[in-house]
């Protein structure tokens, strides 16, 4: 079985987690759960957390429907976790890491700061494949379809592990109770990426940070899922560049 | 029945301009002549009786039209309170001999004057206070009526502590929305036509909430065929009615709100009263138009509506917005404002 980490960057307490989890243990998949214990939108891979008695603050979670699955609530974000799991943290190292369901779409190029994609980036850079997951969910939705877009993103995996390890694709899928289909798109220039506001008296404002007014170019990921497709976009984490400025090291 | 004028009704209704219907039909024993009074407002009164809620009409009668529409109206066992002028009335003549429906003739009435109006407007703000609820009815005739009446009507009836319901379009819904209303029930193809509404449950919503901003309480939106909605201070909730082998949706609707009001007018709570509305407008659809008996086969079906809580699945999360890169950058160095916070009202999730 497959070990596999499905985490998030909304919360432990997350309904799309939630569905991720399902739709991966009814996959067959071996799931280990562990999220951050509040809301991370926009973290990146941020490797930040909070401390207590000189540990990182990790507390084992019974999730609703998943009483059977370990699961860990973190006081770190998405990225902090898929790093600390790839070293043992949360039993043995995980060989697929899905991050979602997020709630809110992450396209383009500005999922640079997607706390969704940087713990599926984490994972990759650690030897893992990587599923970064996120439902268009609109900014007024009146039902939102976790399970249908859990469902689409765990049918994706088969053909994500033909690929080498390290392969990471950003995954986003309309809201809908039945889908359009899948494409494979590129990323827009900007696109949107999902980012909270904490105010004080712990209050959270929620905001999707994009292009406004928001028409993407045609055939980006962007466009494509505001067309009502399943997006798919293979997305690489840093990697050097060769600028040839100076001479290179002397054997 | 006799009505007594002077008693508190369950219901007032302001119909400007009930109208005289005259139709000729065909039998084997010869022709049949049939004189009824039609319009909104009469059509609301009758299916509000048939579920035992008792009406007060205000209305203008108009000469010889009106003679007899305040008899026909007082038989079926509506209260009515008049202004009476000489002049003409609404009335039509239908011919059905031929198997469909050919206009001989029809008059729109006089316009109603200045102090007709004034006198109409007296009536209603004198009956209201003896009843639960009051409705804003419209005239079949467009032109008769300036819609700016409809908006003071009900900014003054509210001012006066009346709950006041309407069943209105275009303008009229409009103008009385802008004065106030504790409900409004609106059909998603009138949404449409006003430019107000796409085809998607969101784009319906999103237009009641903004009826809801623009000064309606409660508001109540038919689909036909599908399961209606209703906004409140509580959001949105989707009342399923049973399935009925449907022959036509025409009155439907009419049902629907008579039904609510008609809970209203009990003294329901607006979330139990549009499930008796659900029950009144499938009884109708079966065939057009409540009838009598049918309190109980509507109190029956009643049990068969189902309701749903929609849009509060974000209940547990943090208020949502969209902010470009340059507004992101703007919130630092305190150029533009955060999205405003709705009031808790629209559905938006508690926190």
């Amino acid at each position: 079985m497959t070990r596999t980490l499905v985490t998030n960057d909304d919360g432990i307490e997350a309904p799309g987690l939630r569905a991720m989890a399902q739709a991966a243990r009814a996959a067959g998949l071996d799931v280990v759960i562990a999220a951050p214990a509040t809301q991370s939108s926009g973290s990146s891979a941020s490797i930040t957390a909070v401390e207590a008695d000189g540990r990182i603050a990790v507390e084992p979670r019974a999730l609703a429907g998943l009483e059977d699955v370990p699961a860990y609530a973190v006081q770190g974000g998405p990225g902090l976790i898929a790093l600390i799991a790839a070293r043992g943290a949360f039993g043995e190292p995980a060989d697929l890491v899905l991050s979602g369901v997020n709630h809110g779409a992450n396209v383009g190029r500005a999922i640079l700061h997607s706390g969704t994609v940087g713990a599926a980036l984490t994972g990759a850079l650690n030897g893992a494949w990587g599923a970064a997951v996120s439902l268009d969910a609109g900014l007024r939705p009146l039902e939102l379809h976790w399970d249908v877009a859990a469902a689409a993103a765990v049918g994706l995996v088969p053909r994500l592990l033909e690929r080498p390890r390290g392969t990471v694709v950003n995954v986003n899928v309309p809201n809908a109770p039945r889908l359009r289909g899948v494409v494979e798109a590129r990323l827009a220039s900007f696109g949107i990426v999902q980012t909270t506001l904490t105010e004080r008296e712990e209050h959270h404002l929620r905001l999707a940070v994009e292009d406004l007014p928001s028409s993407p170019d045609p055939g980006t990921d962007a466009a494509c899922l505001a067309d009502g497709w399943v997006t798919v976009t293979g997305i690489a984490s840093v990697a050097g560049v060769e600028l040839g400025l100076f001479p290179g090291p002397q054997a | 029945m006799a009505p007594d004028d002077s008693d508190g009704r369950d219901v007032t209704i302001f119909a400007p301009a009930p109208i005289l219907t005259v139709t000729v039909e065909e039998r084997p024993a010869g022709d049949e002549i049939h004189v009824h009074a039609g319009g909104q407002g009469v059509w609301q009164a009758r299916m509000l009786l048939r579920l035992g809620t008792s009406v007060t009409m205000c209305c203008v009668l108009s000469g010889e039209t009106g003679v007899v529409l305040r008899h026909l109206l007082e038989d079926e066992g509506i209260a009515v309170r008049a202004v009476e002028r000489a002049g003409r009335g609404a009335a039509y003549l239908h011919d059905r001999r031929s198997g469909e429906r050919r206009l001989v003739a029809e008059e729109a009435g006089d316009p109603l004057g200045r102090h007709e109006l004034d006198e109409l407007y007296g009536l209603v703000l004198g009956s209201a206070p003896d009843s639960r609820v009051t409705i804003l009815s419209g005239p079949a005739d467009l032109a008769s009526l300036p819609p700016d009446t409809y908006r003071r009507l009900a900014a003054d009836l509210r001012a006066a502590g009346a709950t006041v319901a309407a069943d209105l379009s275009q303008a009229r819904l409009a103008a009385a929305v802008e004065g106030g209303l504790a409900v409004l029930k609106v059909s998603d193809e009138e949404l449409r036509r006003d430019g107000l509404a796409g085809e998607s449950v969101e784009a319906i919503v999103a237009a009641m909430h903004e009826l809801r901003a623009r000064g309606a309480a409660v508001v109540i939106v038919t689909r036909a065929g599908e399961p209606l909605l209703l906004l409140d201070e509580e959001g949105v909730l989707e009342v399923t009615p049973p399935r009925m082998e449907v022959a036509d949706h025409r009155g439907a609707g009419d049902s629907l709100f008579a039904g609510v009001v008609s809970g209203l007018a009990r003294g329901e709570t607006i979330r139990d009263a549009v499930v008796l509305g659900a029950a009144a407008g499938a009884l109708n659809v079966t065939r057009h138009g409540l009838g009598s008996g049918d309190a109980e086969a509507v109190a029956r079906l009643r049990r068969s509506v189902t309701t749903r809580r929609i849009g509060q699945d974000g209940a547990d999360h943090p208020v949502s917005g969209r902010v470009s890169p340059e507004g992101l950058a703007a919130l630092a160095t305190g150029g533009i404002p955060l999205p405003a916070r709705r009031p808790s009202a629209g559905g938006e999730p508690r926190r």
